[in-house]
């Protein structure tokens, strides 16, 4: 009942608000415009009183440099933000941790602001922006100018404790209008490196002048060996002395900002960066406390107050205020919705890569790369695909149109086991290549090879010690593949058989088969034996099938290697002979049983392909949002929900808002529990094929590799075990935190009034 | 009604054999060796006595249930049987199980057994299965204990199966058994007999362990020595040396007495000690050496087998397959004419295959003596420089008993003219330094003898250390040529197997 009235309502909304955005196609700007009044705290709309003092600073500090240094460009110190009112740079700075697994490093963090925001070109490009909006706007409109890319990059950085610093100097033409066509592309194998620098850059008219932000991290902090850039725009890595950074004009960090007072003429090559270092860079805010001395210097602040508490009004040097800025959230969401219109195109050297937000594409592509034979794009080379959440497991293929042929690979598990699929097309024929998780069938299989008259298959692991499988078949006349499978399986005409076989060691190695071959049409047999030790001829057994059933010695013929050997008689080889013939019958079936399932997995990947389905993690795949207004609500941490009491919200809204915060727990419930889950599957499985390998190797392992296993399954198990602990306790917790919340929202007196209907 | 007793014989073994074969596609029986049949089984035959098994040395299960038998013989031969059911029967002592090491299910339900013994040989038992015998005695399950991989034990139905703590007892003494009686033993089964039997079971672990150690210790002792040897240092570290140069002195006590001498032996005791030790040191770490030098041989002897190996490999293969698809075609030719081209084609090939092998046989071979001759020369001279560090050695030992002897005479004679003077005025006589001729023999003896057995052992040392060379390296050689000639052998042989192939066909 309830469920039904909930949805009938989202309905209603669902239509209203549709019908607000056709009806008011609004210009974007007043939307946002009006959203930032509604959430800008006080501090993005005013400047207080030691903002104000810094401003003055700044100001007064701008007006010296000017004397000083007449031809060099104006310091971007105090631009205005969103709200028209001049904030200084490092203030806009906000070191925040967003408490995501994912964002722990300085890649992922700017990989996410590379990927998540669309570019917005300085105009003119050689001129400082008038304006700096702080990350959380930038972070809702999702475009930003390289000033506030790299602000953004810079403050979740340093939120997670990296010596970071915002940039601003002058790049290459490339780099400042994020045009990387003649950058080789990431995603690709950098084994060939041909005709480098052989196509040489354009002129640039502006070289040398166009402004550019980007970020420096210094070393010391964060595990980092190196001081580095990285391009905010890109999210790549560069060293301080790369070509395209033609200069710095000053850095800045969320405590002070320093003007650069070495020579750029030759780029960044000859660049120092000891900031405390006053010859070389001039700080605006002098004696205020730097990165370095941070830490020390709150300890022995906390150490005087302890001593003397009260006497401690020492003259102090002016600090760096606290942001204006609010922290910074990110959400999980956001993570995924990576590109800002749901999709981004890149040109790369002779490349195009194309990323989509997963659940984008009905059929799961999140990533196309596209290689092309020729500068010019014109010719396709390979295409190579990436999916995910796909139910038939697929994640990768590529189509290569110079080899003719296409790759699959699969997520482990699925059908069949199947890891790999690759089919070609030759001259003779098509040729189909299989791979698959061999520990885990309970054939071993581990690849089968499948062209026109020839059917290979290697094993892994088996304990009869069988690796290698050939069967030769008679040769169809003309028989089209693909259409033909059927009636090709039926007149399947084995004419001979290949198998090999490892050194079983129970057994002298002369009396250990390596090879049998069958030669069916001929009713032969060939046995060949292991080589014996410092022997190099092995001995061979040739049984013939006995005409009319009646065998005498002529049936077999054998070169005995070991002349200890016991005399020949009879009965062995006719032992062998009947052993034989069995063992044909049933590899007459199993190969009818490989040829059903070739022709199985073909017809299933059809049929899987016909109808991909996306697996549904969360709720309904979380479609992307587009609708601005909702998804800030959907921002609102339940934390907030104070500073919506004081504003009277009507009826409608107030339902909508208790939805949107009961959603969102709910979502984030399902997320750590889906994370656990993942989780320890994701241990359980590493288990088993750590202990599927042992099984297997056990015999050969070293003493010290034994111990490494050991110690492997222990710490395994115990994540296991842990994991499981977790899980299940999550799963009995989420249920009462889940109606716990529910309470204390329907108590709220915001929403209070409005339920009870 | 006593059952009329029939004898156990060739024939009735070979028609039990037959029986189990499938006559019908073995035309000639005749031609089954002996030591191709792995089974017998004889049951219900009233056989009084084992009999004409000798010949079937490979067997590995023989039935012999439900007979008559009454001692258990002529199973001598029978060295790779792994089961043996002797079960109901009239067997009264277990004997003649000493040759079967490779038993591993032994049955004798239903004998009349009174007592387990003589199984000392059978390591490898697992199963063993003795109910409803004689057995009174509990405590001779003990001795069972010598069977580490026994785990599964019949012992129903003998005279001390009904006494209370039967089983707890054989639990507790055989802690490696899974189970008793045909039933699955439990752990607390286990845990209770252990705790009942928990002091027995300490001490008897302790008196293990303790065996064990002392084991150890002299194996470990025992390597050491054998190292030692292999250096051809052995007994030269610490006075042995010394000792043995001393150990016939003649008036030793009284010489060693006089003041003065006592302080020189021992200063060169201390000295020689010191040039032994110097000597034991540099031994094995020449050993050393050259034990590196040999494992460096051995794997580089395998490397070059090795490689030879797979192109041997590659020939062969290629070759088989070229005379699989002549042969294909030989059988499908009907004309005389183009088979018998066709044929000494074949043999062509043959003998061009013989002479690639050969080739590759010569080349590998003579790789391999090179190998041996460059080891060969660094061995010979880590051995001349070890001999002549020696000599050096010795010949200072030699210097220092010079010097001994020299001093010791000095000593003496000193000695002799005050005890002369002292005689004279005290009247007091020792025999023995009376007569100064005699002494001065005895020292000049001694130092003969001293000499002698320095050279002794110099000489032992070189000797062994250049008959070791000269064994080791003709062993090596022996080994290569051997190798060398077995497969030179291998190659006329397979292609002897070719060309019969092939004249089969003609």
């Amino acid at each position: 009942m309830e469920a039904e009235l909930r949805s009938a309502f989202e309905e209603q909304l669902r239509i209203r608000e549709e019908d607000e955005k056709e009806s008011t196609k609004q210009p974007e700007l007043s939307v946002s415009h009006k959203n930032l009044e509604f959430f800008n705290p006080q501090s993005y709309t005013t400047n207080s009183a030691v903002e104000i003092r810094l401003l003055n600073i700044a100001d007064s500090f701008q007006r010296q440099y000017a004397v000083l240094f007449p031809d060099r460009k104006p310091l971007l110190l105090c631009p205005l933000n969103e709200c028209g009112v001049r904030k200084f740079v490092s203030t806009t700075l906000h070191p925040s941790a967003t408490g995501l697994c994912e964002l722990q490093s300085w890649q992922a963090c700017a990989s996410f602001v590379a990927n998540f925001m669309s570019l917005e070109l300085l105009e003119p490009p050689v001129d400082l922006p008038k304006r700096l909006f702080s990350p959380t706007s930038v972070l809702r409109t999702r475009r930003a100018s390289c000033f506030e890319f790299a602000t953004l990059l810079c403050s979740l950085l340093l939120g997670i404790n990296y010596d970071a610093y915002c940039v601003s100097g002058y790049a290459v033409r490339d780099m400042c209008l994020l045009d990387q066509s003649r950058l080789p592309c990431p995603l690709l194998d950098p084994e060939v490196k041909e005709e480098e620098g052989a196509q040489q850059d354009p002129e640039d008219p502006l070289r040398g002048l166009r402004v550019h932000c980007w970020v420096l991290v210094l070393a010391g902090s964060g595990s980092i060996q190196e001081n580095f850039f990285i391009d905010p725009l890109t999210g790549r890595r560069y060293p301080t002395d790369s070509s395209s950074f033609l200069g710095v004009e000053s850095v800045w960090n969320e405590l002070n900002y320093y003007v650069n007072m070495q020579d750029c003429r030759n780029g960044c090559s000859g660049l120092k960066f000891d900031l405390e270092d006053t010859n070389m860079w001039e700080p605006v805010l002098h004696g205020a406390t730097s990165r370095k001395h941070l830490i020390p210097d709150v300890l022995k602040r906390k150490e005087n107050r302890r001593i003397s508490s009260e006497d401690e009004e020492q003259p102090r040097v002016f600090q760096m205020p606290r942001s204006w800025v609010t922290f910074i959230t990110i959400h999980e969401k956001d993570l995924e919705n990576l590109w800002p219109d749901g999709e981004k195109v890149t040109f790369y050297k002779k490349s195009k890569l194309e990323r989509f937000a997963p659940y984008l594409n009905p059929d799961g592509l999140i990533t196309r790369l596209t290689t092309y034979k020729d500068q010019d794009c014109a010719e396709v080379a390979v295409v190579k695909e990436w999916y995910k959440h796909r139910n038939d497991s697929l994640e990768e293929r590529e189509v290569n149109k110079l080899q003719d042929s296409t790759s699959e690979r699969f997520k482990y598990g699925r059908r069949f086991q199947l890891l790999f699929h690759r089919v070609t097309s030759l001259s003779s024929g098509i040729e189909r290549q299989m791979e698959f998780s061999s520990y885990v069938r309970p054939d071993y299989l581990a690849r089968r090879i499948w062209s026109p008259n020839e059917m290979e298959e290697f094993y892994e692991g088996r304990r009869d010690f069988l690796w290698y499988r050939k069967v030769i078949f008679q040769s169809p006349d003309q028989i089209d593949d693909s259409v033909c499978w059927k009636t090709l399986i039926r007149r399947i005409n084995v004419l001979t058989v290949v198998e090999r076989f490892h050194r079983n060691t129970t057994k002298p190695a002369n009396e250990d088969v390596a090879e049998r071959v069958f030669l069916v049409s001929e009713g032969q047999f060939e046995l060949t034996f292991h080589l014996m030790d410092h022997r190099f001829i092995p001995s061979k057994k040739i049984l013939t099938k006995p005409p009319f059933k009646k065998f005498s010695n002529d049936c077999v013929s054998t070169f005995q290697m070991d002349l200890r050997a016991k005399p020949v008689s009879t009965l062995a080889p006719y032992k062998i002979l009947e052993a034989l013939q069995k063992e044909e019958d049933q590899l007459a079936a199993e190969i009818k049983t490989s040829l059903k399932e070739m022709e199985d997995i073909i017809a299933c990947r059809a049929q899987e392909e016909k109808e991909v389905k996306l697996r549904v993690r969360r709720k309904e795949a979380a479609p992307i949002c587009k609708d601005k207004e909702q998804k800030d609500d959907n921002r609102l941490k339940i934390e907030e929900v104070d500073v919506l009491v004081s504003k009277n919200l009507d009826a409608e809204e107030a339902r909508r808002l208790y939805h949107c915060f009961l959603d969102e727990f709910k979502d984030k419930m399902v997320a750590q529990a889906n994370f656990l889950q993942e989780r320890y599957e994701k241990v359980t499985r590493e288990l088993h094929a750590k202990q599927n390998q042992y099984r297997r190797n056990h015999l050969t392992m070293t003493e010290k590799q034994q111990e490494e296993y050991q110690r492997f399954c222990s710490e395994k198990t115990i994540q296991k075990k842990a994991t499981q602990i977790r899980l299940n306790r999550h799963k009995e917790l989420a249920h009462q935190t889940y109606k716990a919340l529910e309470q204390k929202l329907q108590q709220n007196p915001a929403f209070h009034p409005h339920l009870k209907m | 009604m006593d059952p009329v007793p029939s004898r156990m014989n060739r024939e009735m073994i070979w028609d039990e054999i037959k029986k189990n074969i499938k006559l019908d596609s073995v035309a000639e029986v005749g031609n089954i060796c002996p030591t191709e049949v792995d089974a017998i089984k004889l049951e219900y035959q009233n056989i009084l006595r084992i009999d004409s098994l000798q010949e079937f040395t490979s067997l590995v299960q023989l039935d012999l249930n439900n007979n008559l038998i009454k001692k258990i013989q002529g199973l001598d031969s029978l060295i790779n049987l792994t089961w043996l059911n002797l079960s109901f029967n009239r067997i009264e002592k277990i004997q003649g199980l000493e040759s079967l090491q490779k038993l591993k299910v032994l049955n004798l339900t239903n004998n009349q057994i009174t007592i387990i013994e003589n199984m000392d040989k059978l390591e490898n038992l697992t199963h063993f299965f003795i109910g409803s015998n004689l057995l009174d005695q509990l405590e001779n399950i003990l001795y069972l204990q010598k069977f580490k991989k026994l785990f599964h034990v019949y012992m129903k139905g003998n005279l001390f199966s009904n006494e209370d703590d039967y089983q707890l007892f054989i639990v507790a003494f055989l802690p490696n058994l899974k189970i008793l009686d045909n039933k699955l033993l439990h752990r607390e089964l286990k845990e209770k007999a252990s705790s009942k039997y928990q002091a027995d079971i300490e001490k008897r672990n302790q008196e293990e362990s303790r065996k064990q150690l002392a084991e150890e210790a002299l194996q470990k002792q025992e390597a050491e020595l054998n190292l030692h040897k292999e250096a051809f240092v052995e007994n030269l570290n610490g006075p042995h040396l010394f000792n043995s140069m001393f150990d016939e002195d003649f008036l030793s006590s009284a010489i060693h007495s006089v003041p003065g001498v006592g302080d020189l032996l021992q200063s060169f005791e201390n000295q020689m000690v010191g040039l032994c030790e110097q000597l034991f040191h540099r031994g094995l770490s020449e050993r050393e050496q050259r034990d590196r030098e040999l494992k460096l041989l051995l794997s580089s002897q395998d490397e070059v087998e090795e490689r030879y190996k797979n192109q041997t490999t590659l020939v062969l293969e290629d070759f088989n397959k070229q005379h699989r698809e002549r042969i294909k075609k030989l059988k499908r030719l009907t004309a005389q004419n183009s088979a018998s081209e066709e044929i000494s084609r074949g043999y062509d090939e043959i003998n061009k295959l013989t002479e690639r092998l050969m080739t590759l046989e010569f080349k590998l071979i003579s790789k391999l003596e090179e190998n041996i001759g460059n080891t060969e020369t660094s061995i010979s001279d880590n051995i001349t420089d070890f001999s002549e560090t020696a000599h050096e050695i010795f010949t200072e030992c030699r210097n220092l008993e010079d010097d001994f002897h020299h001093k010791v005479q000095e000593i003496i004679l000193a000695t002799l003219e005050n005890v002369a003077k002292k005689s004279q005025m005290e009247n007091l006589s020792q025999d023995f330094f009376t007569d100064k001729e005699n002494v001065m023999h005895a020292l000049d003896t001694n130092h003969k003898h001293h000499l002698g057995r320095l050279s002794d052992r110099e000489q032992k040392l070189l000797s062994s250390a250049s008959s070791w060379k000269i064994a080791f390296f003709k062993e090596v050689h022996d080994k290569v040529t051997q190798q060398n000639h077995m497969r030179i052998s291998d190659i006329h042989r397979y292609a002897g197997f070719l060309r019969k192939e092939l004249e089969g066909l003609q």
